[in-house]
């Protein structure tokens, strides 16, 4: 049950998406049922992010939804990260949403996607998370251990 | 830094399907998608989902105990989502039986560390009673009564005797508080059971009067040297004493003064130590912590404390480490680790060789070297004056002062141990240059105060050894030694010497620090920053010179 557990889930996910997606998210890409590419920007006019877009990258386990997905911002000529005190400059994310401990199988693609359109929008701070050099240049881990390790941190 | 919590929180729009149908929260398949499935509604709000996603939603969920804390609840509305399951006996035992027992075991390990603490510390205390009182006195006294509870009794008195060192060390004003009601209660019981005070006292009134006469000593010592300990506190931290080098001559010169004037007081301190014949480890030990009533007492503690702290309050900005403020000269047991801290010699007219210390509190403090003889002219005479009164002092006050010089250096047999801890403390907390670390300052202070009662035991060893036989041999010998045959001294009896040994090092480490105190200030007085030669520098003429003396 499992590979066909999270890809039949996927599957109506992707039956949805592809009809209809919220205003500022398209979906880039959903080639299988392991890596979706989607694209985002910001509504309103915060100046942080006026006119650009942002590429998110998904991953699922075989065990979505279940486990979360893995869902960092990627880096392209025309896509950069965009600036937010809760999104390091190598595009991980830190949201609790993402994490074991926030995750849920309500949310979904969509959601998620959502999600971070209102943490963008919701944001006027300049800045990167405190720490960010040394993270991005430190860290081997997969964006998954990393959320639990800052949860853990947090408790 | 802490994950948003996602203020814009959206619930994907589940349904995909049409009207009637069931849809999953999980795999989000319907009804035709999955004909033969079992559906159930967690929780009152419309997520629905198959039974065995959501098993297995609640098995991953139950695999994190953080996010169990809340327990098992619905994602959306946040209500209880409850499991059944066939009620199995062996699992509801072992689950009964877990949860009874996480309630129990930090119970019991409490019980167990604390046993332990008890048992180490009653141990400690019956080494010391052996070791203050000797091996057989301790003994009988243990076993005069085999009654258990008797016995549990007093292994619970010995064990407060090393609770009872460190408190009066640490919070001296604690533990008078606690120790002074109840030896005036107990002097009141004394006399109410037609036990009256005779000379040589009795154990009983030993342990009685301890307290007093430890609050008198300290209240004498303060009166007569607080102040001159407190204008060498200031000069040894640099503070202006009274003003200009004026100031600091005069300081100096109080030394002498106050050497000459105190006969009288000294002889009051050694008058206490001769015939309240306790110690600070029979008092703050066995007849553990008790208190204080008197108004005198506070007084005396509280208004030499609060000018100690004025000015270590002052000074600590610009010293950093501070401990114990004030202790110094308000409780003379504080003083326990000053005095064999350091075993640098100190040059000592009076050919002392002992290691001294000051100044624990503050933090800085300097070292002497050995090798250099720091005394200058000035220093040599102002001792010569101000030595006399402390072997005047002693001298009349109780025949049992020896000269107080050699007393340190010369025990090897059970002496040397404390120094060498002491040594090694500072070997390791610290390089020879700088003072030693907050907790090597700590460790010290402690292992001095549990070694006290065998330095009690060794002052005692050394009266034995230097004063004449008749005062420390016993007339009578008797089983029982504070029953029976009444000796005629104190120091015929080894709890007496250690008493007395006892109080006679507490005031000689006193008058030691202070001394050793006075010295720092002299060496401090002719203190110079050494010129380091420069490179030569071609120009100006003013470097020209330094450069020409390195060349």
């Amino acid at each position: 049950m499992s590979a066909p557990f999270a890809a039949k889930r996927l599957g109506k996910e992707l039956q949805k998406i592809s009809n209809s997606l919220p205003p500022g998210i398209e979906l880039v890409s959903a080639d299988n049922f392991e890596e979706w590419l989607l694209d985002i920007r910001v509504l309103d006019d915060n100046p942080l992010y006026r006119n650009e877009i942002y590429r998110l990258r998904f991953r699922f386990s075989s065990t979505y939804p279940i486990e979360p997905p893995e869902v960092v911002f990627v880096k392209l000529p025309d896509r950069p990260i965009p600036i937010h005190p809760h999104i390091y400059s190598n595009g991980i994310i830190c949201l609790d949403l993402l994490g074991h401990q926030g995750w849920s199988p309500v949310q979904n693609v969509e959601s998620v996607c959502m999600s971070l359109q209102s943490m963008l929008t919701g944001n006027s701070k300049n800045e990167r998370p405190p720490g960010d050099e040394e993270f991005v240049r430190g860290n081997r881990l997969r964006p998954r251990d990393i959320e639990f390790y800052y949860h853990d941190n947090d408790v | 830094m802490s994950p948003p919590r996602s203020n814009a929180h959206v619930i994907g729009n589940a349904p995909i399907a049409t009207n009637d149908q069931h849809v999953c929260f999980i795999c989000l398949q319907n009804d035709t998608d999955t004909p033969n499935r079992t559906w159930v509604n967690p929780c009152p709000c419309s997520l629905e989902a198959h039974n065995d996603c959501m098993l297995r939603w609640i098995a991953e969920m139950e695999s994190s105990p953080q996010r169990m804390k809340e327990g098992l609840r619905c994602q959306a509305c946040k209500s209880l989502i409850t499991v059944e399951e066939p009620f199995d006996c062996v699992v509801a035992i072992q689950d009964a039986w877990l949860r009874r027992y996480s309630r129990w075991s930090p119970c019991l390990l409490g019980l167990f560390v604390s046993g332990g603490c008890f048992a180490a510390s009653a141990a400690y205390g019956m080494a010391a009673f052996k070791i203050f009182a000797g091996p057989e006195v301790a003994n009988m006294w243990f076993m005069r009564r085999p009654r258990l509870s008797a016995m549990f009794c007093k292994m619970w008195l010995l064990s407060t005797i090393a609770p009872g060192i460190l408190v009066m060390r640490w919070m001296p004003s604690v533990g008078m508080t606690l120790l002074l009601p109840s030896s005036v209660m107990y002097c009141a019981h004394l006399v109410a059971t037609d036990n009256f005070f005779e000379w040589p006292p009795s154990p009983q009134w030993a342990m009685a009067l301890l307290p007093c006469l430890h609050v008198s000593y300290s209240h004498i010592f303060s009166d007569i040297f607080g102040p001159l300990d407190r204008r060498l506190t200031r000069a040894l931290r640099g503070l202006p004493p009274d003003g200009s080098a004026e100031g600091r001559e005069a300081a100096l010169q109080d030394a002498a003064p106050e050497a000459a004037a105190p006969a009288p007081a000294p002889a009051a301190q050694q008058e206490p130590a001769a015939n309240g014949p306790q110690n600070g480890w029979f008092a703050g030990g066995v007849s553990g912590l008790f208190g204080n009533i008197s108004q005198w007492f506070i007084e005396t503690f509280l208004d030499t404390a609060e000018m100690e702290v004025g000015i270590e309050v002052a000074v600590d900005e610009r010293y950093g480490v501070r401990i114990l403020a004030n202790a110094d000269i308000l409780d003379s047991d504080d003083d326990d680790n000053d005095a064999d801290n350091d075993d640098e010699d100190a040059p000592d007219i009076a050919g002392e060789r002992r290691g001294g210390e000051i100044a624990l509190e503050t933090g800085y403090r300097m070292r002497q070297h050995p090798a250099v003889d720091p005394v200058p002219d000035q220093a040599a005479q102002q001792p010569a004056n101000y030595q006399p009164p402390q072997a005047g002092q002693q001298q009349p006050a109780a025949q049992q002062n020896p000269p107080p010089p050699p007393q340190q250096p010369q025990e090897d047999g059970n002496q040397p141990r404390p120094n060498n801890n002491n040594e090694n403390n500072n070997n390791n907390a610290a390089p020879p240059t700088s003072g030693p670390s907050l907790l090597a300052l700590i460790s010290n202070s402690i292992v001095t105060s549990l070694l006290f009662p065998l330095i009690c035991y060794s002052m005692g060893e050394l009266l034995r050894a230097l004063l004449p036989r008749r005062l420390t041999t016993a007339t009578v010998t008797s089983s029982l030694p504070w029953r029976a045959g009444r000796p005629i001294g104190l120091l015929q009896q080894q709890w007496g010497r250690s008493l007395v040994g006892g109080c006679l090092w507490v005031v000689l480490r006193d008058l030691l620090s202070l001394y050793v105190k006075y010295r720092r200030v002299q060496v401090r007085g002719k203190r110079r920053v050494k010129n380091v030669p420069r490179k030569q520098v071609r120009g100006s003429s003013g470097t020209g010179v330094v450069g020409s003396r390195s060349g």
